[in-house]
């Protein structure tokens, strides 16, 4: 019962959050250089406005605000934003009036979904294992190779990890295509390239945190009453040792929701990034707004999902 | 009704299996070639799929057709339109239609489509429809049509039968026929449109008349192509065409993946001409539609009004060191807005590499050595710009002249400080300009620069000025007032001012022979006419809001005529000389206009407030066997298009 309360609570913090959110957003916009909302855009579809009487000039620009929700003032257009964004409804875009904002969003999230949870999963069985076999094997060629890896794939861009995959991979060994989104194997590459990265960052945490907790004065007293290192790794130290880790797992995936637009261009993966990235580039205002939505609900719930794991590692987390 | 339904899309299903030779055991031609992301594929916005839409998957009256000598790489012909005729006066056109066209669906086309189709175009339906970006802003009474003033019924264009069209412009064009040519002259299906207005453009549901039919499409990743079984025309042998969107085009093509790709920067050309298979499969062609340079930025600081200043600066940069060294050989020295060995290049003079007369000109502009003259700023984006340093080092090594590089955000860049009008925040110094052709409209020859006459060449006081009268404009729509005869009384003082003035302008271009810009600017209704409609209105309007909209309106007539006197009177000698060349060159066939062309641009050119600098050029690899590929050299470019051609040889 305590867990629905408090996730009902978390839930009304992540709508007053977002409404806060968006109204920043909106705020920074009109104070930001590049004519967010000047009718430019309809000059721009207009064309030689100058052979237009002003009556039918002003007739346009009234047909251009209306289909873009730009014909009332700011604080409306906040109101009118946020009252149709939590049922999902996002409007027509500027750059892309072809078809709203939530059918392309619709289109390309479980796109980018699947790239992320697969990267991340990728990334935690693999970074998990290598972080408790660095931590055990401490301070030896083990942790030592375990961890200049992890480096590496901490610092290496994700998108030139995957330039030197589609180079080996691909164009010398031919055993994988080169991008596409269709078949398991041309999710490979992209994966991978995306999980690298999460990947050294949890290994790493986990050779430390593991490192942490086997110096508590608890493990020492288990070790004292006889236990094996299988035994107090598997029962005490794991499990508390992983509360650090579900603390980044957490905004790192869903940051991987929106950040992976080098990835997507690289392997042609019709995901999210590209389509939120172009936005500010091409002063696309509504979908800017949405990306800062969606980015921003994506985060807090996952902080959300976060805490709620808490509980099933550490039973002494209550939720008030 | 539904098994009928049903019918029809086995047999359209079976007919495309016959086309695509899998059931009669030929093999299928397939191929994969590199394209714009796109992001729908409804023709008429400005977006990726325009250029498809021009003879791929949509033909119109008009399309082009290959032809290496020609500007752009391409001619002009007759696709739907069989024959036509024009007025003598060029506003009013007869085309007859081929009668063999049919749509994908089997529907014959007619008249009654493009007739149609123009009106749903003209419609306040379609607020935010990019007028400038083709030929329907000089069909009659367009505007008018579009403000809801008039019913569309009323737009110049009608078909006088099933297989003749009449078009009806409000002002001549002599350029109809290759205006025709784009994404916007292509007519849709009125019935699948009206049927699903939100989705007729999707795969599947699609109805196109083009050589290529789009069967499935994933922004951000792929498009594919089948052979429309209806078409009636010239097509290559291809049966199906996947366009990739994105990725490694070079590795993608390595791996087989494509049939041809765009080398895109130097890194790639070496890896390229060192390979010995790819250096076979390499071309390459001149982007002669565009060029590159740097423009004086559009801020009011009168340092840059010195034309010697400008010139000198022109003629300090080495170009062939930046294309040999810098670019390493992916582009041609340009010093005039038309290379060599093209119609107007031929007739135009170029800039020299003088540096002994930079050195002399920046003398005589008061600053010897470059001494006394402000450290100037070259505004660029993104993550740096080798060109851009090369000046800057040419301009420091030759003329002792220091320019500092500051980089911009691109959005606010491009918006704002290299295609605004005027950039009040912009301190003297350039940006970078890559100024294209959209299509073969003929104002489009001056490659845009004419910006040059639009906001350049006035001197710094008079561009403030303008740039202050835009403001104003703006402000009128949200000005109180307008309720009472006293809140006229200022604008017909203003208008009686104004209207000596406009007698003065009329008196002096009839002087001066230039009756086309006399033409244009005596166009119904004039500004007075307007004043004195929107006068009217308000002594009949019932509500305050009425009157003070009224008031406002005829507010922003006034503020308009005046920003026009001033920049008209305040322009300089060549640059009214270079605007009624454009006046004429304009106002006549588009092979007619290609003679006169460089009498608008050379004096544009020899203002320095625009300097070409280089002609970049296209490079790919191409599948041996691959034939008939097009090359789009127009804005958007380089890249791949109007498929039909397209032959894979065996």
């Amino acid at each position: 019962m305590g867990l629905i309360k408090y996730i009902i609570r978390r839930l009304f913090t992540i709508f007053l959050s977002i409404v806060i959110v968006i109204i920043i957003t909106y705020i920074l916009m009109w104070f930001a250089p590049g004519e967010f909302f000047n009718i430019a855009q309809f000059q721009a579809s207009a064309g030689k406005v100058s052979t237009l009487t002003p009556e039918q000039l002003q007739v346009l620009i009234k047909g251009f605000e209306e289909k873009y929700g730009l014909n009332v003032p700011l604080w409306k257009q906040v109101w009118n934003y946020l009252k149709d964004a939590f049922r999902f409804k996002f409007g027509p875009s500027f750059s892309n009036p072809n078809e709203p904002i939530e059918v392309q969003i619709a289109r390309r999230f479980p796109v980018t979904f699947t790239l992320a949870i697969l990267s991340m999963t990728l990334a935690v069985l693999l970074g998990i294992p290598l972080g408790i076999i660095a931590a055990l094997k401490r301070n030896t060629w083990v942790d030592y190779v375990t961890m200049f890896f992890s480096m590496i794939g901490s610092i290496i861009p994700a998108y030139l990890i995957g330039v030197i995959m589609v180079l080996i991979l691909s164009v010398w060994l031919r055993w994988l295509p080169t991008s596409g989104w269709e078949s398991p194997k041309q999710m490979i590459m992209p994966v991978i390239a995306v999980g690298l990265g999460p990947l050294a960052v949890i290994a790493r945490f986990m050779r430390s945190s593991l490192l942490d907790i086997l110096n508590q004065d608890y493990i020492r007293t288990a070790y004292a009453k006889g236990g094996t290192d299988r035994a107090i790794i598997m029962r005490h130290a794991l499990r508390n040792s992983l509360i650090p880790i579900v603390t980044i797992i957490g905004p790192q995936l869903a940051f991987l929701f929106t950040g992976t637009v080098f990835i997507e261009n690289l392997f042609r993966v019709p995901g999210l990034g590209q389509l939120f990235v172009n936005a500010a580039s091409q002063r696309d205002y509504p979908l800017l707004v949405t990306s800062t939505f969606i980015l921003s609900l994506s985060v807090m719930l996952m902080n959300l999902l976060v805490d709620i794991v808490y509980a099933f590692l550490d039973p002494r987390i209550k939720y008030e | 009704m539904k098994s009928k339904k049903i019918l029809i899309s086995v047999l359209v299903f079976v007919s495309l299996l016959l086309l695509s030779g899998v059931v009669n055991g030929q093999k299928e031609r397939v191929v994969s070639l590199p394209y714009w992301d796109t992001p729908g594929l409804i023709p008429y916005y400005w977006q990726a799929q325009h250029i498809l839409a021009q003879g791929t998957i949509f033909e119109g009256l008009f399309g082009y057709a290959p032809d290496p000598k020609n500007i752009g790489g391409v001619k002009v012909v007759p696709v739907i339109a069989e024959s036509f005729k024009v007025s003598k006066d060029y506003k009013v056109w007869t085309f007859k239609l081929r009668k063999d066209k049919k749509w994908s669906n089997g529907d014959p086309i007619t008249a009654k489509d493009f007739e149609w189709t123009f009106k749903f175009y003209a419609s306040p339906k379609i607020p935010d429809f990019p007028a400038w970006a083709g030929p329907h802003q000089f069909i009659e009474n367009f505007w008018a049509v579009k403000s809801g003033a008039l019913d569309p019924d009323k737009l110049g264009v009608k078909a006088l039968d099933d297989y003749t069209l009449e078009i009806r412009l409000s002002q001549p064009r002599y350029d109809l026929k290759e205006q025709l040519c784009v994404a916007q002259g292509v007519p849709l299906h009125r019935k699948s449109v009206e049927a699903d207005p939100d989705n007729w453009w999707r795969p599947g549901k699609i109805v196109c008349n083009g050589p290529y039919i789009p069967i499935s499409w994933t922004p951000g990743k792929d498009m594919t192509l089948v052979k429309n079984p209806r078409y009636v025309g010239e097509r290559g042998n291809v049966d199906k065409i996947i366009l990739k969107f994105g990725g490694l085009g070079l590795q993608q093509y390595q791996a087989g993946e494509l049939d041809a790709a765009m080398i895109g920067n130097v890194a790639e050309y070496r890896y390229v001409m060192a390979d010995p298979k790819l250096s076979k499969e390499f071309h390459e062609d001149i982007m002669d539609c565009f060029w590159n340079g740097y423009q004086i930025s559009r801020g009011f600081d009168p340092v840059m009004d010195n034309k010697k200043l400008r010139q000198a600066l022109a003629m300090a940069i080495d170009r062939e060191k930046l294309c040999k060294e810098v670019l390493g050989g992916r582009a041609l020295p340009l010093a005039a807005y038309w290379p060599k060995g093209t119609v107007i290049g031929d007739k135009m003079k170029e800039i020299p590499f003088d540096v002994k007369k930079a050195q002399q000109l920046l003398a005589e502009a008061g600053y010897p050595g470059g001494k006394g003259l402000k450290t100037l700023v070259f505004y660029i984006t993104g993550g740096g710009d080798p060109v851009v340093e090369f000046i800057v080092d040419q301009w420091k090594k030759n003329l002792g002249v220091n320019v500092i590089i500051e980089n911009i955000e691109s959005g606010l860049y491009w918006n704002s400080y290299v295609w605004a009008s005027f950039t009040p925040e912009a301190k003297a110094g350039f940006t970078v300009i890559g100024a294209p052709m959209n299509n073969l409209e003929i104002g489009a020859i001056f490659k845009n620069s004419d910006h040059t006459l639009w906001f350049f060449d006035y001197p710094a006081s008079i561009r403030k000025k303008y740039y202050d009268f835009m403001q104003e404009l703006d402000a009128w729509l949200r000005k109180e007032g307008g309720l009472t005869e006293a809140d006229w009384k200022p604008l017909f003082e203003k208008k009686n001012s104004l209207m000596e003035g406009f007698k003065k302008i009329l008196a002096y271009l009839d002087q001066r022979g230039w009756k086309e810009w006399k033409a244009d600017i005596s166009r119904p209704p004039l500004w007075y006419e307007q004043f004195d409609e929107l006068y009217e209105k308000w002594k009949a309007a019932k509500t305050d809001a009425d009157k003070t909209n009224y008031w406002r309106l005829a507010g922003r007539v006034i503020t308009d005529q005046e920003m026009f006197q001033v920049t008209f009177n305040g322009r300089n000698e060549p640059s009214k000389v270079a605007y009624a060349w454009r006046y004429k060159a304009v106002n006549r066939p588009f092979s007619e206009a290609l003679k006169i062309a460089h009498y608008v641009l050379q004096p544009l050119q020899d203002q320095y407030w625009m300097v070409p600098v280089y002609l970049a050029k296209a490079q790919w690899v191409q599948n041996p066997k691959l034939e008939g590929l097009m090359l789009y050299k127009f804005s958007w470019g380089p890249g791949f298009f109007n498929f039909k051609y397209l032959n894979l040889k065996d």
